[in-house]
């Protein structure tokens, strides 16, 4: 059995990844620094992908809030009492204090619980907010049905259940549906974008809030 | 790597489905740092997976509730298929059996499925009073890491309470002394070389009297 399609125009056409990151995170330190009131920026810049880390580590959600809060706080009191050895990479440090974080956090090294500040996260605006945040579970479940509904061929149902649900690795999938790599991502490159389609549908941006990250492009 | 390659290769679907080596994991996640894009993929492939798992385990409970009670009891280990039996010594079963059962035999088999591991509830593991050894099937572990076993300290228990051995579809088959078990919950994780751990799950036992649960 073979699987037959085109590569997607897209994959070719993507946007190249951000410029002038670097300039960002030096004038990020530097407000830091200075104690200007530009916390909020560097949630809105970092939670998302921090949040992913953790995720990612298998941290509930509640437990990851407190290690976004932690990873945070450290960095701002490493800014303004030693300074970063590269501020240029700040993204570097959160994520390396992150990972570290969640290593601990495992460990059982964590046993007292930080407290949030709520405040801010009840006021940060919806760039700083994942998908699943932003979107009731009624309606993401929705959106989920309606995409295993609308993939056009049984085999790419299959593909997504073995991938996600039992958690095949590709490899084993690729071999028993007999599709080369190109043609398994063409699978996933349909169905994220059948997905966005119906995101879109529902009033939603596909995956980005906005542009809040886009300063660093 | 950049963007383009990331993105060519739905590094984003591999990444929700663990799928990637530690070094493009890492090289992934320090890109994600400055790309909202990938962060936006990684959210919705999250969110499809966790969904269908989601879904799964409705469905699995739904199914539950309608057989017969003697059987439910065991078979409910929560998110854990219950792989199988048995036999005296050696002669472990590689793959999952779909028929489970629990026989007073002195080796009890399971299977983990994906939607066990990293959960944050222990799964018990429900076996014959007088089991001599407890033998897990772990799926999924990267063949560069270790599989740990911890106690609930988050000890790493001896060498003689367990042992470990990698299968030719890469899952690893784990030995238990149930006395392990009989101590309090067991946390699994996944160890790289350089120290970082990746939490697989946590398991308890729960004892019941021989051969109550043949019917």
């Amino acid at each position: 059995m073979t699987y037959s399609g085109s590569t997607p125009a897209e994959l070719r056409a993507e946007k190249p990844p951000a410029a002038g990151a670097e300039r960002n995170d030096m004038s990020l330190v530097e407000a830091i620094a200075g104690r200007s009131n530009l916390q909020n920026e560097l949630y809105v810049r970092y939670r998302r992908p921090l949040l992913q880390v953790f995720l990612h580590r298998r941290i509930a959600r509640d437990a990851a809030e407190d290690l976004l809060q932690r990873t945070f706080l450290q960095a701002i009191k490493k800014i303004r009492t030693e300074g970063l050895d590269d501020p240029s990479n700040l993204g570097g440090y959160l994520y390396r204090t992150a990972t570290k974080l969640a290593t601990a956090y495992w460990r059982g090294e964590l046993s007292h619980r930080h407290e949030n500040d709520a405040e801010l996260l009840s006021s940060l605006k919806d760039e700083a907010l994942s998908l699943e945040e932003r979107l009731d579970h009624e309606q993401l479940a929705k959106c989920v049905r309606d995409l295993m509904g609308q993939l056009p061929m049984k085999r790419d149902r299959e593909v997504l259940e073995r991938y996600y649900l039992h958690e095949e690795p590709r490899t084993a999938i690729r071999e028993s549906l007999q599709l080369t790599d190109m043609q398994f991502n063409q699978v996933l490159w349909r169905a994220r974008q059948r997905f966005g389609d119906i995101l879109r549908r529902h009033g939603l941006a596909d995956g980005e809030p906005d542009a809040a990250q886009s300063t660093q492009r | 790597m950049d963007h383009i390659h990331f993105k060519a290769n739905q590094t984003a679907a591999s990444y929700v489905a663990d799928g990637l080596d530690e070094a493009t994991q890492e090289a992934f996640e320090l890109h994600m740092m400055g790309c909202s894009e990938c962060v936006g993929d990684v959210e919705i492939w999250r969110a499809i997976k966790l969904d269908m798992q989601r879904s799964r385990s409705q469905g699995h409970g739904a199914a539950r509730r309608q057989r017969p009670p003697a059987f439910s009891d065991w078979r409910m280990a929560a998110s854990l298929v219950g792989a199988g039996v048995v036999g005296a010594a050696g002669g472990w079963l590689g793959k999952s059996t779909q028929v489970t059962d629990l026989s007073s035999s002195r080796t009890a088999v399971f299977s983990m499925s994906g939607t066990a591991r990293g959960g944050d509830e222990c799964t018990a593991l429900h076996y014959a009073s007088d089991t001599q050894a407890v033998v897990l099937r772990v799926p999924g572990v990267s063949k560069d890491r270790q599989l740990a076993v911890l106690d609930a300290e988050r000890r790493e228990l001896s060498a003689g309470q367990y042992s470990a051995r990698t299968q030719s579809d890469g899952s690893r088959l784990l030995r238990l002394d149930p006395q392990v078990l009989r101590n309090g919950a067991v946390h699994l994780e996944a160890r790289a070389r350089d120290g970082s751990t990746e939490p697989l799950g946590c398991i308890t036992g729960e004892m019941v009297p021989p051969g109550s649960e043949r019917q």
